[in-house]
């Protein structure tokens, strides 16, 4: 079977199954109260839940016999389907249960999930961008009130005001610490390149803490920190203590310089030895080798590095929630310790969202600074 | 002027340079050939201090070059090695205005001067903006040789300047630049291992062999070294058939002409004529004959001049 029929079958089977079988959501009373399983048939209806079926049935033949056919346009019709049933699945009232309108709520389910994961197999043929289109949408549809009795939004409502703070904090948790690291990570990859008898100590140190278990290093970092909040309590009045933003930020710098300092370091190696040469040759000074050719040279690896740095950081930044350094992680523990799926799900969907869209940013300062420039940091020099 | 007595270097325990003497006269071309490893780099990159000596003495323009500093002496010596080495990330423009730059022209001169080095060397004025990864290696080579040429220095040094281009690519190059000596003489020291180029370029030869010269003479002249196995070995037992690559029949004639035909072209029609004789027009229009004799008889004076 070709890799393609394989997809479709996949997909067919996802959607079938996840239509006809699986629950798409649960009905809860309260927050911690168990859940009434819904199936598509609950909240669709018995009319639109078989001609559902036959449309997809139909849809699925279009695909399996006519690639190419109506792609165009059923990439469409999947793209509104999703916020549709969202809709409709927010909308469902379960029969003969007693429920206070404002507090019940609806979480999703994995027949949800998987009817989504078949769709996109089945659209693999298609042209993919429009899934950014489709969670800009639902988002939209999500803060325009259209879906309140869904768990995520309730959640949400509920902490808006601590959501957004939370948010504020994570990313600036995460984006400056990784900007402190950048001049000494700049300069830890200049040390090692300068001097190879130190190359070793400097790569030593900043792999120490990208190998820790970042959660082993904010319990070490506490220690020290907590003695010298102690001994000048000053420095506690400004913030520096074990608990909260200063051990939180110390460990993701820390965490940040390796990326940076290897990028530098590869960088500033991979420079053509003949462009270097020649600059010298010139009658360029070092420092002005260092300033008009060499650093510059480097600066697209030095961004790459940068970039390494805040994505990854993004994702780090939740493990400060653990030691009252707030960021999604608060969120998401909280969540974790009240069995509130829902809560947990509005900690991490933001981080995901962050980190492509903070790489996605990167991508673009890294191109043009390699366009600008007019060379790569990985490819090499067309000098023949 | 660049004299250069009894210098050494010494890489660990091999001897790159032993005790080399050379005086270079201004507006020559000199150019240094050997085998890989005969030191000849080492002597040429001794000139602007990219390498220090151990013993000897090199003068520049009357100065010995340990009194200058490094950076001073380096922007008055144009220098241009075999990987080109332009900065990519400069357009062509500013990477021939660097020297000029770092000598604090006004940007109205660099303007002037890196247009008419552009005009000098053939490249379009369009090819200003481009970066050096939209060139080819050719013009890649000359926008080297423009930036060498650019704060217009007496001494040119240039380490295998034309040795990763293709040979047709090449020839090109090498006759551009030979016009543009011809236009500018400068002091220039060439590095090389290709025999055919050495001959066409060179005012003046040297042979060198495991950190020695063992020979130093206008290439005319090197004839009468082939007695010594190495030079014979190393020029090629047909070094005086390249030879005559150097001399147009217009040299022949003793005349100022413009004919593009070389006497090594007129020994190949020697070889194919039946009669052993070839006829050439002077610019007068009178006939002369040409024999084997004849061109053998040319070189010999040639080694005489």
């Amino acid at each position: 079977m070709k890799p393609g029929r394989i997809t479709t079958a996949a997909g067919s089977f996802l959607t079938l199954f996840a239509l006809t079988l699986l629950p798409w959501g649960e009905f809860k009373i309260n927050r911690v109260a168990r859940g009434i399983p819904i199936p598509a048939m609950g909240f669709l209806g018995w009319a639109m839940w078989t001609t559902s079926i036959v449309a997809l049935l139909f849809i699925i033949a279009l695909i399996r016999f006519r690639p190419r056919f109506f792609n165009a346009v059923l990439s469409w019709v999947f793209l509104l389907l999703p916020s549709f049933s969202l809709i409709l699945l927010s909308r469902f009232i379960p029969d003969g249960v007693d429920f206070d309108p404002k507090v019940a709520r609806i979480s999703l389910g994995i027949g949800f999930y998987l009817f989504y994961v078949g769709i996109l197999l089945l659209l693999s043929k298609t042209k993919q961008p429009k899934l950014k289109i489709f969670l800009s949408f639902v988002f939209i549809l999500a803060f325009t009130g259209n879906m309140d009795a869904l768990g995520l939004v309730r959640e949400y409502r509920n902490i808006e005001e601590t959501f957004l703070r939370e948010l504020t904090r994570h990313l600036t948790l995460a984006l400056f610490s990784a900007m402190a690291a950048i001049p000494p990570g700049i300069s830890l990859g200049y040390l090692a390149m300068r001097y190879p008898k130190a190359r070793e100590w400097i790569f030593g140190f900043v792999h120490v803490f990208q190998v820790a278990p970042t959660l082993s290093l904010l319990a070490l970092m506490m220690i020290p920190l907590t003695a010298l909040a102690k001994a000048f309590p000053f420095l506690a009045d400004l913030g520096i203590k074990g608990i909260g933003f200063a051990p939180a930020f110390i460990v993701l710098f820390l965490y940040s310089l390796l990326p940076i300092t290897a990028n530098t370091y590869a960088g500033l190696k991979q420079t053509d030895p003949a462009v270097l040469e020649n600059a010298v040759a010139l009658g360029m000074s070092p420092k002005q080798v260092l300033r008009k050719v060499w650093f510059p040279l480097t600066l697209p690896s030095i961004f790459a590095g940068i970039r390494t740095a805040m994505t990854q950081n993004v994702g780090n930044t939740i493990l400060a929630g653990l030691v009252g350094g707030g960021g999604m992680g608060a969120l998401i523990f909280l969540g974790l310790s009240q069995s509130a799926l829902d809560l947990v799900l509005l900690g991490t969907i933001p981080v995901v969202v962050m980190a492509l869209i903070l790489d996605a940013v990167f991508e673009v300062i890294e191109e043009t600074t390699v366009r600008k420039l007019g060379v790569d940091y990985d490819r090499n020099l067309r000098l023949e | 002027m660049i004299e250069i007595s009894g210098l050494s270097k010494h890489y660990g325990e091999t001897l790159a340079l032993d005790k080399v003497d050379l005086t270079i006269n201004d507006g020559e071309c000199v150019v240094l050939i050997g085998p890989s490893g005969c030191g000849k780099s080492s002597l040429l990159r001794s000139i602007n201090r990219m390498i220090d000596i151990d013993e000897g003495k090199i003068i520049v323009a009357g100065k010995e070059i340990a009194s200058y500093p490094p950076q001073e002496l380096r922007r008055k010596i144009g220098y241009c090695i075999q990987n080109v080495g332009l900065f990519p990330h400069y357009t062509v423009y500013e990477n021939i205005a660097v020297v000029p730059r770092l000598e604090k022209w006004d940007e109205t001169r660099i303007k002037e001067r890196v247009e008419f080095l552009m005009n000098l060397t053939g490249l379009p004025l369009s090819y200003l903006t481009k970066k050096p990864h939209e060139l080819s290696g050719g013009e890649a080579q000359r926008v080297g040789v423009c930036r060498a040429l650019a704060a217009d220095p007496d001494i040119l040094l240039m380490d295998e300047p034309f040795g990763a281009v293709d040979p047709m690519t090449r020839i090109k190059i090498q006759l551009a630049f030979k016009n543009i000596q011809k236009e500018l003489k400068k002091t220039v020291v060439f590095v090389t291992h290709d025999v055919e180029e050495a001959i066409l370029l060179a005012d003046k030869l040297v042979v060198m062999q495991e950190g020695k010269i063992l020979g130093y003479d206008v290439p005319e002249a090197f004839a009468k070294h082939m007695e010594e196995d190495f030079v014979r070995l190393f020029l090629g037992e047909d070094y005086p058939v390249k030879l005559l690559k150097r001399h147009g029949v217009d040299d022949y004639l003793k005349q100022d002409g413009d004919s593009a035909t070389t006497l090594h072209e007129i020994l190949g029609r020697l070889l194919k004529s039946e009669t052993g004789v070839v006829e050439v027009t002077d610019t007068q229009n009178k006939i002369h004959e040409i024999r084997f004799e004849d061109l053998t008889r040319y070189l010999r004076e040639g080694e005489r001049r």
